[in-house]
């Protein structure tokens, strides 16, 4: 071996201990955890488990669950004013009733929210394990609430698209298709699941807040059976008015005394309260970041720009309440000098705007002067509002939820949503009674007892026909804006009437009843398995 | 031809065997001129025939050698000259007057892992030499090259100092991001990672700056760019190279000169047109007469643009020292530069430091060539950049309203007077000028060390590593003076992003001659390491204004306020390469290559992707009958066939994996719990996109290589196209990265570059340069209907899509309502399909309204010398492309409605309400078409030969984008700043939203070197 051969060698040696080829290229993780991590740290399943409760927020906002449950319907509307609000055209088929499969975003984005919150509860299941014989109690725990947020989940698919997927949470191949469940099949899968499980979830005695308990399992199971003959064609009024039943006589509840004090920021002070009503909550705080930033909505989304609302920062101005809603259900359904459901106006000092329904011209709280709108008009709300077009003043704005004095961030919030409370179990009851018994007087009775207590005149009904229709204007005055009013105008048949906000003569086409499944879940979805919905 | 190679063999062949029996050392010395003008030449090669014994001429043209072979022959070689070869035949003085190539033929051209010949390639490369670029106020390599280059279209992401461009090589290949081609510089790949930090949030800042991460090169260092085009050429990088490559090779110090040379500009620079918005008095006038408002008139006549525009002037300085001897050769340089934007406030500072040396050992058997830079940028950016409803500086200085004084009485930015208080939308431009800061530093590092050792005789074995590093960090501050960020207290961000990677590559080349016969092969391996961490943090509710946010972050009133993120990204690729070069009587020319690329990226089942490519050339200007045609003084045919990849998907799409999620995040009992869950739904299958090219070229020149000219002739087809579709129900997310096999991106083109030598006398000479493409694009296979790639800005335009990719739709295709007509209440109404009309946008109403990309683009570069003067004009254009005009409709005339301004233009249109809804339709699609004067420049040389130390001196005048014809009535067609990237990856293109503007500048410039 020569000099040459020698210093070659050596710096062959050199350069190959510095580059071994790498043959397997596996991908290095740093900054997301491994499987193998979350298995072998039994620690971190309440972390996994956490993920489907907390997507439960995302739902409550106007371009989700609620949204679909409230801009649908009378008790809102997002008109297009000048510019503003027209985004692609989503409110206006929102409130038409006209919905693209292909481009609405809301259609895409709740199938998606949904769906997404389903995969979260399988990977929590899968990550619990299977049922095993003397397994801890808290696993027991986890896996019932796990399975019934699941079916909660469902229950909004099975609402809205009337069809749900399933997946074997123990499978990991995504790109297979799931199974697919419509109408009455999913409708049996749903309430046998929660048969099983919702007896193995925790007491309301036992809960800790904000943890679904059994009551909120017993709800579910009295929503699907009230809305039974919706989903299936067949009524389960009967089996509705047990669960109920169930609840209402359970002694955990009572009316509110102070019915805006229930939406209040950190309203979790109600809780095991006298007058505490809420049965299941989605829990908001402000403290930190919950990745539900846009969801200080409810004042910014229906307020003006230039109603400052106590605090330095910008409103939206854009939905508010339909004018035939308010003659039909207010003016003509209670009377609003005594109704505290009306006005309220606690906050007006602070904030120059009230809870409730707010109306006429506005004022800002700090110099009591009268507000302009941004061209320079005065700024009057009005009861009437057309759909497209409007001024930027057109029509009532609702507050149901109030911000905090001092907001921490405008895009924070401290009010936990209700999902479903109390009131709305005892409406649901003399529905069922007069469905089922065609009990008028029973029925009667529970609406007078809300009405009195929230100082409305009490009301008289001699027919189921008259009763039902009591019960109706009653759910509008007592649960507005809070995510009902669709399945109630469907269930009572108003939901495809013309509306004369919307410029229509003619009653919405049927298929309404039921939206459009997204082109782009039935494009992904191999096999051909998604199929879409009548009429779209 | 023939008989005079095989001579040359015959006689290097007679000398080598004579070489042992010469025993005498004999000098020879002589004088090497250029034929032009008789001027000495220095730095020129003088080599002895087939050995390694040689020197280089000096300052003065003269050279002197000792050899020890009387008869031996001398090659006489400068790059861009005739070579010359010279029997001595017992001669020991040898002049020669060398003869400037017209053709280039034997220009050395860089392409990947080696060089070749310009004669000698297949593929479709093209090299700009340092006199081929714009020169002038480019302050970042893709500047240099704009409009440069048939097929190569660049638009700028907008015209701040700094900021990217967007490089679309033959067309856009790739609906997802990874558009752009692959750097390689001085031999290390780059990583185009975006090297400025993202804004968290901000309500006015943060948003993507989008700045190139090229501006860390000092655009005096670089010697050539070499850009591969076609498969063939590009073949050779695998799956990096389906976007063609583009190669930068920095300035070296030659061997026998000396040189220190030292270059400067100042330059100006100006807004070239404003845009015509109503007067204050108009504004009033028209509000009052025909709204009846008086409100909101505060009597003055603000053009707000005069309030945030300025005359930027900007300063380069670089220096440079050069050097060598034969075994060593070095050159470093210093560059400071500081840019000034036509915005007020912005500016981008650049300090730059080079050294590139080589080094020969052993016997000139080992060669050690290291380079070593370094560079600091430091960028002061204005609140520029649409976010937000309220918009940004730009588009508040045109819809600001116009009676707003400037300053209030206390000389602070008007911000209401205490009767009247900004509303949180009102925004003054100069306030947010004012009130906010933006400051980005970013330090550069590029190390660099290869060995090349000849192992044997024609074999030689190289090692080539590299580290780059790039650490930046961006310090935000908006101050809670300013009206809309007086209820959050003020808000400071300070977000960092540090990048470090790492290659090492091995290769080995050997090249032979036997006869007529010439082969070269090239293996390889290579090892590349990427790594991306960026952590963020802000604050808010600040008690003061007393310490920069910045400076004292956690000086917010409570933890609540903060915010903090971090991320840490790694990915490594492996690749084996290989090339044969074969070259028969060098007439005939085949190239093959094949790269295997692995990378950590793609799916288990797919972790190798493997890139052939094929290529002939016919050297016919070689051939006897063409010869005797006395036509051409060169004609190459060239057939080339390749498979190139891109690989820009992002990490982890493969792996099921858990991350932290604020969303999911439970409170249970009063008590937040961290939510985990599944991070992206994964793809175990996941690989490259695939891009199948075929080109067919002619290189030609005529009139003795007077007029010379390439014609290029190719399709490019992109399957296996990487998009993020949606995902089967009940998939950790609702999108998932595939691979989609129907889908295919065809490019079709035909490229012209015509170069012609009008004049070339010694004291007078003219020549013209132009070039010509044109390209088709079109996407098919689309199942699905619709794809947005770029969505309006505005309000009530949310998830309004502006650009699609659709099926059997040309890639980015404008797409909305088309206006019909308007009624005499002044509604609008618009076309429905079918004949219909529809009183607003309707989901059935939607038609596609064009395309952003050009039907052609062109360019003319005109070179004039008279005695010491040289002239060059610059003429650039597109021809044929839209471009939505995202600015007009923000300022339509419904802004009077809100008490905002509007454009003269839209005022006067014939669209007569107030309450028109500004919709995505034809009324803001634009002939974006333009022909640019883009720059001119005069230069003398001034007369040194009476001062012994200066070589050269060069004065110079230049001005840039003097004029542009264009019917867009924005600021300037070549805008492109779009939305960046959708939620999807996705492109968009040719939307301007209120873009910085591309100033007009004028430059003086000198240049000397001793």
């Amino acid at each position: 071996m020569n000099k040459k051969n020698i210093i070659y060698f050596i710096a062959m040696s050199l350069i190959s201990v510095i580059t071994l080829p790498d043959c397997s290229l596996k991908e290095d993780i740093k900054d997301e955890l491994t499987p193998s991590v979350i298995q072998s740290d039994t620690g971190l399943l309440k972390n996994v488990v956490a993920a489907p409760l907390g997507q439960l927020r995302n739902l409550w906002w106007r371009q989700d669950f609620w949204g679909f449950q409230e801009a649908t319907t009378d008790e809102c509307m997002f008109p297009t004013r000048g510019t503003d609000w027209f985004d692609a055209g989503v409110w206006v088929a929102d409130n038409t009733l006209q919905w693209s499969p292909a481009i609405h975003r809301d259609v895409i984005d709740t199938w998606n929210v949904l769906n997404t919150a389903i995969s979260s509860a399988n990977t929590a299941l899968a990550n619990i394990g299977k049922e095993k014989l003397n397994e801890l109690p808290s696993y027991t725990r986890y896996r019932s609430q796990v399975i019934f947020l699941r079916s909660f989940y469902e229950y909004a698919l099975l609402d809205l698209y009337r069809t749900y997927p399933t997946r074997d949470p123990f499978n990991y191949d995504f790109l297979k298709a799931p199974a697919i469940y419509k109408g009455k099949a999913a409708f049996d899968r749903l309430v046998t699941n929660l048969a099983v499980i919702v007896p193995k979830m925790v007491e309301r005695k036992d809960a800790l807040y904000g943890e679904p308990n059994k009551d909120a399992g017993l709800m579910l199971q009295a929503k699907l059976y009230l809305n039974k003959e919706v989903y299936t064609g067949v009524a389960g009024y009967d089996s509705c008015l047990i669960y109920v039943n169930q609840i209402i006589n359970s002694g955990n509840y009572s009316l509110s005394t102070n019915y805006f004090n229930m939406f209040v920021p950190d309203n979790d002070k109600n809780y095991r309260q006298p007058g505490d009503e809420a049965i299941f909550v989605a829990v908001y705080n402000d403290d930190q970041n919950y990745g539900v930033d846009d969801h200080y909505q409810w004042v910014r989304q229906t307020f003006h720009y230039n109603q400052t609302i106590g605090s330095k920062f910008g409103n939206w101005n854009g939905c508010c309440a339909t004018q035939s809603y308010l003659m039909n259900t207010w003016i003509a359904g209670t009377d609003t000098g005594t109704d505290v459901r009306w006005k309220d106006n606690s906050i007006k000092a602070a904030m120059g705007v009230n809870l409730g329904f707010n109306y006429g011209q506005q004022y800002d709280p700090k110099s009591k002067k009268a507000l302009t709108d941004r061209s320079g008009r005065p700024l009057i709300f009005t009861f009437d509002c057309p759909l497209s077009g409007a001024a930027e003043s057109q029509g009532v704005r609702v507050l149901k939820y109030p911000p905090k004095a001092a907001p921490i961030s405008p895009a924070r919030f401290a009010n936990d949503y209700l999902i479903w409370r109390y009131a709305d179990a005892l409406l649901m009851k003399a529905e069922c009674l007069v469905r089922v018994n065609s009990d008028v007087a029973g029925a009667l009775a529970i609406v007078n007892q809300i009405r009195t207590q929230r100082k409305a005149p009490v009301v008289t009904a001699s027919s189921t026909t008259e009763m039902l229709n009591k019960i109706y204007i009653e759910r509008g005055l007592e649960l507005f804006w809070e995510g009902h009013r669709r399945q109630d105008m469907i269930r009572f048949n108003t939901f495809l009437l013309a509306k004369p906000e919307w410029s229509t003569t003619t009653n919405a086409d049927p298929k309404a009843l039921i939206l459009p499944i997204p082109l782009s879940a039935i494009s992904g979805t191999p096999g051909g398995v998604l199929v879409q919905n009548p009429g779209y | 031809m023939k008989l005079k190679l095989l001579n040359t063999f015959l006689l290097a062949a007679a000398f080598m065997t004579s070489f042992a029996q010469q025993g005498s050392i004999i000098s020879i010395s002589g004088t090497v001129t250029d034929v032009k003008d008789g001027s000495p030449m220095p730095g020129v090669n003088v080599i002895v025939d087939k050995t390694s014994q040689g020197t280089i001429t000096g300052i003065d043209g003269k050279y002197s050698l000792k050899i020890d072979n009387a008869n031996a022959t001398l090659v006489i070689s400068f790059i861009g000259y005739t070579s010359q070869k010279i029997a001595l035949n017992g001669q020991t003085v040898v002049n020669a007057a060398l003869q400037e190539d017209v053709m280039k033929l034997d220009e050395i051209v860089v392409t990947g892992y080696g060089t070749s010949k310009k004669k000698d390639i297949t593929g479709s490369l093209v090299t700009l030499k340092a006199d081929d670029l714009n020169q002038t106020g480019a302050i970042t390599p893709e500047q240099m090259f704009q409009g440069k280059v048939s097929g190569v279209q660049i638009v700028a992401n907008n015209g701040e100092p700094g900021a990217g461009m967007q490089i679309k090589i033959r067309g856009a290949s790739s609906i997802r991001s990874g558009q752009q081609p692959l750097y390689v510089i001085d031999g290390i790949p780059f990583d185009m990672q975006s090297t400025s930090p993202d804004g968290i949030n901000g309500n006015a800042l943060g948003g993507a700056p989008a700045t190139s991460p090229l501006t860390s090169i000092n655009p005096n260092d670089i010697e050539s760019i070499d850009i591969l085009k076609d498969a063939s050429a590009a073949a050779i990088y695998g799956s990096r190279g389906a976007n063609g490559v583009i190669i930068i090779t920095t300035k070296k110090g030659k061997e026998g000169v000396s040189e220190v040379n030292y270059s400067a500009t100042v330059s100006f620079s100006k807004l070239p047109k404003k845009l015509d918005v109503l007067s204050g008095s108009e504004w009033a006038k028209y509000r009052k007469d025909s709204m009846g408002i008086t409100d909101y008139n505060f009597g003055a006549n603000t053009n707000w643009q005069d309030q945030i525009y300025r005359t930027a002037i900007s300063q380069d300085h670089s220096l440079s020292l050069s050097g060598g001897s034969p075994r060593t050769t070095y050159r470093t340089s210093f560059n400071y530069s500081d840019q000034q934007g036509i915005i007020d406030k912005t500016e981008l500072k650049r300090y730059s430091g080079r050294l590139n040396m080589t080094q020969k050992t052993l016997n000139d058997k080992l060669l050690f060539e290291a380079v070593l830079s370094g560079s600091q940028i430091v960028d002061e950016r204005g609140p520029v950049g649409a976010t937000g409803f309220e918009g940004d500086l730009i588009l508040n200085a045109l819809q600001a309203n116009p009676t707003w004084p400037v300053r209030d009485s206390l000389g602070n930015p008007f911000q209401g007077n205490g009767v009247y208080n900004f509303f949180p939308q009102d925004r003054n431009p100069v306030a947010m000028l004012q009130y906010t800061s933006d400051l980005t530093r970013e330090t550069n590092l590029l190390g660099k060390l290869s060995a090349t050792l000849e192992i044997i005789k024609d074999l030689n074995y190289k090692v080539n590593f590299g580290v780059t590093y790039n650490n930046s960090n961006r310090f935000i501050n908006q101050s809670q003076k300013l009206s809309y960020m007086a209820f959050v207290g003020g808000e400071g961000q300070i977000n960092n992003r540090e990048l470090y990677n790492y290659v090492i590559e091995h290769t080995l080349n050997y090249n032979k001659t036997l006869g007529s016969q010439t082969i070269g092969l090239l293996a390889g391996y290579s090892y590349q390491d990427f790594n991306v961490r960026t952590g963020n943090m802000s604050g808010g509710n600040y008690a003061t204004d007393g310490i920069l946010y910045t400076n004292l972050i956690q000086a917010g009133s409570s933890q609540t306020n903060w915010n903090i993120s971090s991320s840490f990204d790694n990915y490594r690729m492996q690749s084996y390469f290989g090339r044969v070069n074969y070259d028969l009587m060098e007439k005939y020319l085949f190239t093959a290559t094949i790269r295997a690329d692995g990378s950590t990226k793609f799916g288990t089942n797919n972790k190798y992707g493997y890139f052939p490519s094929f290529a002939a050339g016919w050297r016919m200007s070689e051939e006897s009958f063409i010869k005797d045609l006395n036509l051409f003084s060169n004609l190459k045919l060239r057939l080339g066939w390749g498979e190139t990849g891109n690989s820009e998907i992002g990490t982890k799409n493969s792996q099921y994996l858990y991350q932290n999620d604020d969303a999911s995040k439970a409170i249970i009992g009063g008590t937040t719990i961290l939510g985990l869950k599944v991070a992206r739904t994964p793809n175990p299958g996941i690989k490259w996109e695939t891009t199948t090219s075929s080109n067919l070229g002619i290189d030609f020149g005529v009139l003795k290589g007077k007029l010379s000219g390439t014609v290029d002739l190719y399709q490019k087809t992109t399957s296996n196209l990487l998009l993020t579709t949606p995902s089967a129900p009940l998939s950790p997310t609702s999108d998932i990265v595939r691979n989609m096999d129907s889908v295919k991106v065809i490019n079709k083109g035909v490229e012209f570059s015509l170069t012609g030598v009008i004049i070339s006398k010694s004291k007078l000479s003219w020549d013209i340069t132009g070039n010509i493409s044109f390209l088709s694009n079109v996407v098919t296979g689309l199942n699905k209907a619709i794809y947005g790639t770029g969505s309006a800005q505005g309000q009530g335009l949310t998830d309004a899509w502006v650009e699609v990719i659709a099926n059997n739709q040309p890639m980015n295709e404008f797409y909305g309502v088309k206006m019909d007509s308007i009624d005499k209440k002044g509604n609008v109404w618009y076309i429905k399909k079918k004949g219909y009309k529809n009183p607003r946008s309707a989901p059935d109403s939607l038609t596609y309204l064009g395309n952003p990309q050009p039907k052609f683009i062109w360019s003319i570069t005109n070179n004039f010398k008279f005695m010491s003067f040289d002239l060059n004009v610059f003429i650039d254009g597109i021809y044929g492309n839209k471009i939505f005009n995202n600015t007009a409709l923000l300022l339509d005339k419904n802004n009077l409605n809100q008490s905002k301004n509007t454009l003269r233009y839209l005022f006067n249109d014939k669209i007569p309400t107030l309450t028109y809804t500004p919709t995505v339709s034809d009324r803001y699609v634009e002939d974006g078409s333009y022909m640019r004067l883009s720059s001119i420049t005069l230069g003398y040389n001034l007369n040194i030969k009476s001062n012994p130390w200066v070589k050269k001196a060069r004065v110079y005048f230049s001005g840039s984008n003097l004029l542009v014809m264009t019917k867009y009535k924005g600021y300037d067609p070549d805008v492109s700043n779009g939305n960046g990237l959708d939620r999807n990856g996705v492109n968009s293109f040719g939307i301007d939203i209120t873009s910085y503007p591309k100033a007009r500048t004028y430059v003086v410039g000198l240049n000397v070197t001793f």
